[in-house]
């Protein structure tokens, strides 16, 4: 005996409507790489599989009122074909290069990859670093979270049981940039991971400037302290090097973190970090 | 005391190597068991069962999917195709072929799952180079052959099918 439901829900409306009704009892189902992993290591039991994987009003990348709006269900795989984010938010377009191997980037959804909340997620650091909002429906209301206020903990997020990630947005941001660090270059999760969002003035000076970072601490994170060094100042080598080192502030990783130590995350990070910097500038160039 | 559902199991249809099949499948079955333990399509190999090794790739509606982390419920009314699908009769399929032509099978667990992923990749990517077979081939292991000789053999299917056009 399983344990297990399974009902096929057509569309949001009926969505809120069973979340309503069988809350912890329920547990969403898109792409499923995380839910079926999660089912055989009885990680999952003895809930209603609420499968979402047809439902097309959640999938899609548009652009309107200055807004990328990007759906729940949309695939990793159609965020790496999308010439408007490979434009207009590189960041993500590069997290999705990167992202696993071809099949599991084939399911693998932007919601189900936030909603997991891995502290390793690779589309975390893009949308940290895009000051993304996250668009929440439940029965009767919709609320819009910052994303830095989505992710609680260790694989914890702010969701309640009847609630559903329908779209996450953001600006466009042409100077941003990606990189991750993993043993493996397929289906790696990532020992480390840096995204960057700045805007550089006239004076070549960092007006404002976003760092993101993925397996450093519990839960996706913004380094506070790295970009604090930045604002307001041109980036010369020097400048990168105080970076680096209040950098160091911003990694806490689990300490039980077998994946990699806290050493090796702040050594490694510097330098990740002050390309990722620089590929961020230099998408202002091109 | 946990109270456990009375799990009921789904009807589903989709479309199996060309021919419409009709299953019943419990609610957190996987697609991989679905295939193998329903339906006998054993070409379909269980590897790791995480999703991390690629032996259980099966094409569904065009795409590579690893059939170890799909849910089969939720493949009701697709187009699934699997390595039975592939040889006509007696007639192997000219990428099964290709990988015997070049040495790209040893004890043969891995090659439906390399198989499939690289069919599906040149449906769309007729004209590969190798860099890009690699990425297509990049969530398939395999552990006695090495990677050199089935990008070979997989360069040598695409070259074959270009020249017969
Ligand atoms: C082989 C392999 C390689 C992987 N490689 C990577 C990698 O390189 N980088 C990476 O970041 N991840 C990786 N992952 C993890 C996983 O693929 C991603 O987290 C993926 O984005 C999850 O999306 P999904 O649609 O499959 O989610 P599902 O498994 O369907 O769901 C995951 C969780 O999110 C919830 N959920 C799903 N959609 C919604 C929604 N719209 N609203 C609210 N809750 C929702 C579900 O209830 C569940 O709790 C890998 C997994 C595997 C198996
Ligand atoms: S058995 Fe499915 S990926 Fe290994
Ligand atoms: S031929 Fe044996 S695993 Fe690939």
């Amino acid at each position: 005996m399983s344990g297990f439901e399974y009902v096929r829900s057509n569309g949001i409306q009926e969505t809120l409507n069973i979340l309503a009704k069988e809350k912890e009892d329920s547990v969403l189902v898109a792409g499923a790489t995380n839910v079926m992993n999660d089912i055989r290591s009885r990680k999952l039991q003895n809930k209603i599989l609420v499968d979402i994987s047809n439902i097309g009003e959640l999938s899609g990348i548009t652009q309107e009122d200055g807004m990328i709006r990007i759906g729940a269900l949309t695939t990793v795989a159609d965020i790496a074909k999308s010439a408007l984010l490979c434009k207009q938010a590189p960041a993500l377009y590069q997290a999705a290069q990167v992202f696993a191997d071809p099949s599991t980037c084939n399911y693998a959804t932007i919601g189900g990859n936030i909603a997991h909340a891995c502290p390793a997620a690779d589309t975390a650091p893009p949308l940290l670093a895009l000051d993304a909002e996250v668009e929440i429906a439940k029965k009767g209301n919709i609320r819009t979270l910052h994303i830095n206020n989505f992710f609680l903990g260790f694989y914890s997020n702010q969701l309640d049981d009847d609630e559903l990630i329908v779209a996450i947005r953001f600006k466009p941001q042409r100077c941003s940039a990606f990189e991750k660090i993993g043993l493996r270059s397929a289906m790696s999760i990532a020992l480390l991971s840096v995204a960057v969002a700045v805007e550089i003035d006239q004076q070549e000076k960092v007006r404002t400037c976003a760092i993101a970072l993925g397996a450093a601490a519990p839960r996706p994170v913004r380094a506070s302290h790295a970009e604090a060094v930045m604002i307001g100042s041109k980036p010369t080598p020097e400048l990168y090097a105080k970076m680096a080192e209040a950098l160091c502030e911003d990694i806490a990783p689990n300490p039980k973190s077998a994946r990699a130590s806290k050493l090796y995350r702040e050594v490694v990070g510097g330098s990740l970090l002050e390309k990722v910097f620089k590929n961020a500038i230099g998408s202002a160039i091109e | 005391m946990v109270n456990f559902r009375m799990s009921e199991n789904i009807k589903i249809a989709f479309t199996l190597n060309g021919e419409v099949v009709n299953l019943e499948v419990e609610p957190d079955q996987t697609l991989l068991s679905a295939l193998r333990d329903n339906l006998g399509m054993t070409g379909v190999k269980e590897g790791c069962s995480i999703g991390e090794c690629g032996t259980c790739t099966v094409i569904v509606d065009g795409k590579a999917t690893k059939s170890c982390i799909a849910l089969a419920a939720a493949f009701d009314g697709r187009e699934i195709v699997t390595i039975e699908g592939l040889a006509n009769g007696d007639q192997l399929h000219p990428i099964q072929e290709a990988f015997i032509e070049k040495n790209a099978i040893q004890c043969g667990f891995c090659t439906p799952g390399f198989i499939m992923s690289a069919l599906a990749y040149l449906e769309k990517h007729p004209r590969p180079r190798r860099e890009e077979i690699r990425k297509a081939i990049s969530g398939n292991l395999c552990r006695c052959t090495g990677y050199e000789q089935i990008v070979d053999a997989i360069e040598y299917y695409a070259n074959e099918m270009e020249e017969a056009q």
